[in-house]
């Protein structure tokens, strides 16, 4: 249950195993980054590894691999007016799902207000293809200030061992 | 990413490894200078691609619109199933003018005959 309680360090961080009574958590790892591009494919190798050793399918590991590189490029491109800003990623690993949370201290905007890309447009996908990659999405702008992307993925496995041992962990 | 521009009878830009807002800049850069060198259009060779993200994508578009707009095509080249679950996310089979094929002969074929 450590990985529940460090996600206090991250003000207005829901704590989603917690509200779901779930009993544990495989991995938790917090990443304190510059909003600099040259990271990105950093964080996505890292979710790409930890899922990918654990058997869960390519469709699962790609579609990850979506939700962290574009709520990562969209801290990096919108998120701030002046370099030398940070942001945080906090990747949940639990069984049967990865909780993916992003959250920068920036100027925030309203996901409400970004349209659905019309066909052939230049840019503006980011947003789209997170929904269209994630279980759950979710904006919030905790405090105020910055913006938040909460995003959830279902996981599935190559193999129902692979399964057997991710629940086993889980409930470790 | 690596990238590599080579002329035969069309221009080929070979693109290699992961695309994304990090290293999207080369690609756009290689973009260009075909729009530029080859107003009528060109192949780009992502067989060698396992990862584009939506910057990858607006590159890829910006090209794309400028060499339509003036009567080019585009030809990309994805064998990856990844790759091609994008593009269809933006629904590319609905754009004229941009072709995805399976290898470079049939890259090649959309421009003979012209």
């Amino acid at each position: 249950m450590t990985g529940c309680m460090d996600s206090t360090l991250v003000p207005g961080l829901s704590n989603t195993a917690a509200m779901s009574g779930e009993v544990g958590m495989i991995v938790n790892v917090k990443f304190d980054l510059p909003a600099e591009a040259v990271l990105i494919p950093v964080i996505r190798c890292q979710v790409d590894a930890l899922l990918q050793h654990m058997g869960v399918t390519e469709d699962d590991v790609y579609r990850a691999g979506i939700v962290v590189t574009e709520a990562c490029s969209n801290v990096v491109r919108h998120a701030y007016a002046e370099p030398g800003q940070r942001y945080r990623v906090e990747l949940e690993y639990h069984a049967e799902r990865l909780v993916v949370t992003v959250t920068d201290f920036g100027r925030g905007f309203d996901a409400c207000d970004v349209p659905e890309p019309s066909l052939g447009q230049i840019g503006g996908y980011g947003i789209y293809f997170m929904r269209e990659s994630a279980d759950k999405l979710e904006f919030s702008r905790p405090g105020g200030t910055g913006t938040r992307i909460e995003a959830e993925i279902c996981l599935h496995y190559r193999s129902d061992e692979a399964l057997d041992f991710a629940r086993e962990l889980d409930r470790s | 990413m690596e990238i590599e521009v080579a002329q035969h009878e069309q221009t080929i830009i070979r693109v290699s490894g992961e695309i994304d807002l990090s290293n999207v800049g080369d690609l756009r850069t290689a973009l260009d200078g075909s729009v530029e060198g080859s107003p009528r259009g060109f192949v780009v060779d992502l067989t060698e691609v396992g990862y584009i993200d939506s910057a990858g994508i607006a590159a890829i578009m910006s090209a794309y619109q400028r060499l339509t707009s003036s009567g080019g095509k585009l030809a990309l080249v994805i064998t990856n199933a990844y790759v091609r679950e994008t593009l269809a996310l933006i629904h590319t089979e609905e754009l004229s003018g941009l072709f995805i094929c399976d290898d470079i002969p049939a890259a090649e074929r959309v421009f003979s005959g012209e």
